[in-house]
């Protein structure tokens, strides 16, 4: 692994140790209390139909599975840096013929490692540990409900505890890229990049010869989850457009891969006619153009924002990325707790914060 | 409790020279199976012995006072009178006797401690003592009974008892109830009813017609009123003192001639309202009784210092007064009465105002686990207070019944909504109304500073009304009010001030009003144990 590749993947690793939780909550809005018009503001329906309804009290509403085959979510950071055992405790109101589920989703890749039923049950608090073994980041929690009968949840809290008392562990399928490791066989590519003595991240490519098929290099992926790293692995070359995320020059169209991101000049590239070259965004993931943002550029000619552009127009993608760099299309893509979030279960913001792949008008 | 007197035969007269006069006085406090000890019978009887003294005419060794005898001992007295009677008569001397009783009784005896004596025997033994002129006087419950065992019918009240129907002989009986009544104690008098006013009237103060000597006829008729209007606003009820008379010649009965006291008060005749006459040092009421404007009345005592005290409206006067003097008005003290005990045992009713502040930790039950189950946390170091205001009404000297409201704030509960700044909370309170009743007892009525003291237990039942204000996450407030009964207990303190209506009460207070439902089959009973205090404020009369 060349130098950049290693401090790439320990940046990872080090981002992926951030737990994240509220207090030791490992679940936003477990009551169901807020809600966005008739959605969940916190949750996800996967399937089905939702509805607000009462619970003990017409003000504090709980949430109603409605049809036969219902399921929300909500992807959690937390990670095993943050504890390895779960208490959960709930309240429903489930009625003989419906069957509730609570499905864990360690690392969130669709692969259910756990599920609780929810008993029949009027109101009465149920409360169990989960122990979770070896380091993980981010775990999905799923809660479906199968059959016509009636089921009303009224509170779902996760709460890292300190001991689960010798239960049996759930054991996390191996991770996809991105996601944190401590040893190969934790990941799916057979690939833990970083250190042993550090928490690292599952990577498809390691920048070793022959990793990769003819045409593709081993460089930044497109990112799959908030609570995953951007993943290292094996991807086209030279397609990366001006402003995408990049590890190598072969990555972009330009060939310059400048503070991480496509550019059109850096040290080796120097902007001709005297122009500077500087960076075109006010964000941490920026292209490096010259003369940016100084209405210069030809029609034509490549840009990274409007201003660049004598016409005062860039055609090309808005580029929505998130504070680590990455391109995001909501909030719900970027990783949890950033510096705009009042605590680590919200994800950070996804701005627009120029154009990828344009050109002047 | 019971009481009875009995006074027999009593020749009234100077009309004849030298008559020999006797007068036995018994007194027992002791009850038989089942009765309660009398507190006050022997010290009646002693003072009905120094009044017959002071103002009857007798002398010291004409007077037999006894207290606490057995059958044997009473009989054995009745005796040696029979045979110094028989020997006056023998020697041509008229006599009188009185008779005087004053103890337990039932319809057929009297009580002496474990024993009884007959009425029908102590009958036949006073008839067989050959007086010129007996009278006989009874302090017990159901003393009019003795008339009966003599053959009479009782009056029906003391019209029947007309001067016309008196003599100068035969046998005259006065008796302080009837056939059916109880005779009572008054813990204020320190004396049964009905010898207080008997003796207060042989004072003077019975004395209608200004003559300087009280009759048997005008003591009836005194002690008639002033103990029916003493008793009437008792528990046991009014007690209705009864005459019966078997007497021929002509001429009234005399028992007591206070003119001829050596000492003596005089209520003047511009004086007016309930009056009190106390012995400074014995610390004794010598006299009670109502004094008319228009008249002046005067009523023997033993030489010393008197209070006469007197009432009239809301105001209560207080006059130091020497044996032998007149009650100057423009002398006396005056201040607003405070007492709510009147003569007799009866009182003057009161209505009183509390307004209170109660505080405590509110009861967790099922309801407020449930709050836990769903997220919320009570809100730390935040007792329930709230106000309470209840209006009494001074049913009996010692109770007061009234309505009473109080409204409640609970301590709130909440929870943040986790991964946001949100948080739902629950605010509520209680408000109850109650029918309430509450006894009170004075704790030391002897002791100066603390005779002001009272210890209470009340008690209410009613229905209260809860509302529960819950803001969601959004910002949204849901009210509901819940309705059901509400109850109430405790006990405490209460001081009522000097001179004012002002009081306080402190106390505890356990309050349980289950009002407050919630939507999957909680309620929450309201309340919890309180600490109770309160500023009150009595209106009406003294």
């Amino acid at each position: 692994m060349n130098k950049r590749l290693s401090t790439f993947v320990l940046a990872g690793a080090a981002f992926s140790q951030l737990g994240s939780t509220d207090c030791g909550q490992a679940v936003r809005d477990p009551g169901f209390d807020l809600w966005c018009g008739s959605d969940l503001c916190a949750w996800k329906v996967e399937r089905g139909d939702v509805a607000k309804v009462a619970t003990w009290n017409q003000g504090d509403p709980g949430v109603e599975l409605v049809g036969d085959d219902v399921a929300i979510e909500q992807l959690s950071p937390v990670t095993s840096s943050d504890g390895s055992c779960l208490e959960f405790d709930l309240i429903a109101n489930v009625d003989e013929l419906a069957q509730v589920d609570l499905n864990v989703d360690v690392f969130g890749d669709g692969s259910v490692e756990h599920t609780e039923h929810i008993p029949t049950s009027h109101w009465k608090p149920l409360s169990f540990l989960l122990p979770v073994q070896g380091v993980y980041g981010g775990i999905r929690f799923e809660l479906a409900k199968k059959g016509s009968g009636s089921a009303v949840l009224a509170n779902i809290g996760a709460k890292i505890v300190q001991n689960c008392g010798g239960l049996d562990p759930v054991v996390p399928a191996p991770a996809p890229n991105g996601a944190v490791c401590v040893e190969a066989s934790g990941c799916r590519s057979g690939l833990c990049g970083g250190t042993p003595l550090f928490q690292g991240v599952c990577v498809g490519c390691t920048g070793a010869p022959g990793q990769c098929a003819a045409g593709n290099v081993c460089g930044i992926g497109d990112p799959t989850s908030p609570v995953y790293d951007i993943p290292l692995e094996c991807v086209p070359g030279g397609v990366r457009e001006l402003g995408e995320n990049c590890l190598f020059g072969d990555e972009c169209a330009s060939g310059i891969c400048n503070m991480g991101a496509c550019s059109t000049c850096d040290a080796s590239h120097a902007c001709a006619n005297g122009e500077t070259c500087g960076a075109d965004w006010y964000a941490s993931h920026t292209p490096y153009v010259c003369s940016p943002n100084a209405g210069v550029r030809k029609a034509g000619e490549p840009c990274a924002s409007d201003a660049d552009c004598a016409s005062g127009s860039c055609a090309g993608t808005p580029r929505m990325q998130c504070d680590d760099g990455r391109s995001c299309a909501t909030a719900a893509d970027c990783p949890f707790g950033g510096p705009d979030t009042e605590n680590g279960l919200q994800n950070g913001p996804c701005d627009t914060v120029g154009v990828q792949g344009g050109s002047c008008q | 409790m019971v009481r009875s007197l009995l006074v027999l035969a009593c020749l009234a007269g100077v009309a004849h020279a030298d008559p020999a006069t006797y007068a036995i006085v018994v007194g027992s406090n002791s009850g038989g199976p089942g009765q309660t000890d009398l507190r006050y019978a022997e010290d009646d009887a002693r003072r009905v012995g120094a009044l017959l003294v002071e103002l009857g005419g007798y002398t010291k060794d004409q007077v037999d006072v006894i207290a606490h005898p057995s059958p044997g001992e009473l009989r054995d007295r009745l005796g040696k009178l029979a045979t110094r009677v028989a020997a006056d008569a023998a020697a041509g001397r008229q006599t009188r006797v009185f008779f005087y009783y004053s103890g337990h009784a039932r319809a057929s005896a009297i009580d002496l401690g474990a024993e009884e004596l007959p009425l029908v025997e102590l009958r036949q033994r006073l008839f067989a003592v050959q007086a010129t002129l007996t009278v006989v006087v009874l302090d017990a419950c159901q003393s009019g009974a003795f008339s009966r065992v003599k053959g009479a019918q009782p009056a029906a009240d003391f019209s029947f008892n007309s001067r016309q129907h008196l003599d100068a002989t035969g046998v005259a009986v006065l008796a302080s109830s009837s056939g059916s009544e109880l005779s009572q104690e008054s813990e204020q008098l320190r004396s049964s009813y009905f010898t207080h006013h008997l003796l207060v009237g042989l004072r003077g103060a019975g004395d209608a017609n200004g003559d300087g000597q009280v009759s048997i006829e005008e003591a009836y008729r005194y002690a008639y009123h002033q103990t029916l209007l003493a008793t009437a606003e008792t528990a046991v009820g009014g007690q209705h003192v009864t005459f019966e008379a078997d007497l021929k010649g002509h001429g009234e009965v005399p028992l007591s001639y206070p003119r001829a006291a050596t000492q003596a008060i005089e209520l003047p005749a511009r004086l007016e309202g309930q009056t009190l006459v106390e012995d400074k040092h014995a610390k004794a009421v010598v006299a009670e009784t109502y004094k008319a404007k228009g008249a002046a009345v005067r009523i023997a005592v033993a030489p010393g210092d008197y209070e006469v005290i007197v009432r009239h409206g809301t105001t209560l006067s207080r006059c130091d007064v020497f044996a032998g003097g007149v009650v100057d008005l423009d002398r006396c003290t005056s201040e607003q009465i405070r007492a709510a005990a009147t003569k007799g045992g009866g009182f003057v009713h009161h209505e009183r105002l509390d307004v209170g502040f109660l505080v405590g930790p509110e009861r967790h039950d099922d309801y407020t686990t449930n709050l836990s189950a769903f997220g919320y946390n009570e809100k730390a170091l935040q007792p329930s207070s709230g106000i309470q205001i209840t209006a009494w009404y001074q049913e009996l000297p010692w109770l007061w019944v009234g309505a009473l409201t109080s409204t409640v704030e609970m301590p709130s509960w909440s929870h943040t909504v986790v991964g946001s700044t949100a948080m739902q909370t629950l605010d509520w309170r209680t408000t109850t109304l109650l029918a309430a009743a509450r006894a009170e007892q004075q704790l030391f009525p002897n002791v100066r500073w603390l005779n002001t003291l009272f210890g209470y237990v009340q008690a209410g039942v009613g229905g209260g009304g809860g509302r529960t204000d819950l803001t969601d996450a959004m910002g949204t407030q849901h009210v509901a009010w819940h309705f059901g009964a509400a109850f109430s207990g405790g006990a405490g303190l209460h001081t009522q001030l000097s001179h004012t209506g002002l009081g306080f009460d402190v106390g505890y207070q356990f309050d349980y009003a289950p009002v407050i439902d919630d939507l999957i089959g909680n309620t929450h009973a309201s309340g919890g144990h309180r600490l109770f205090s309160a500023f009150t404020y009595r209106f009406g009369g003294p």
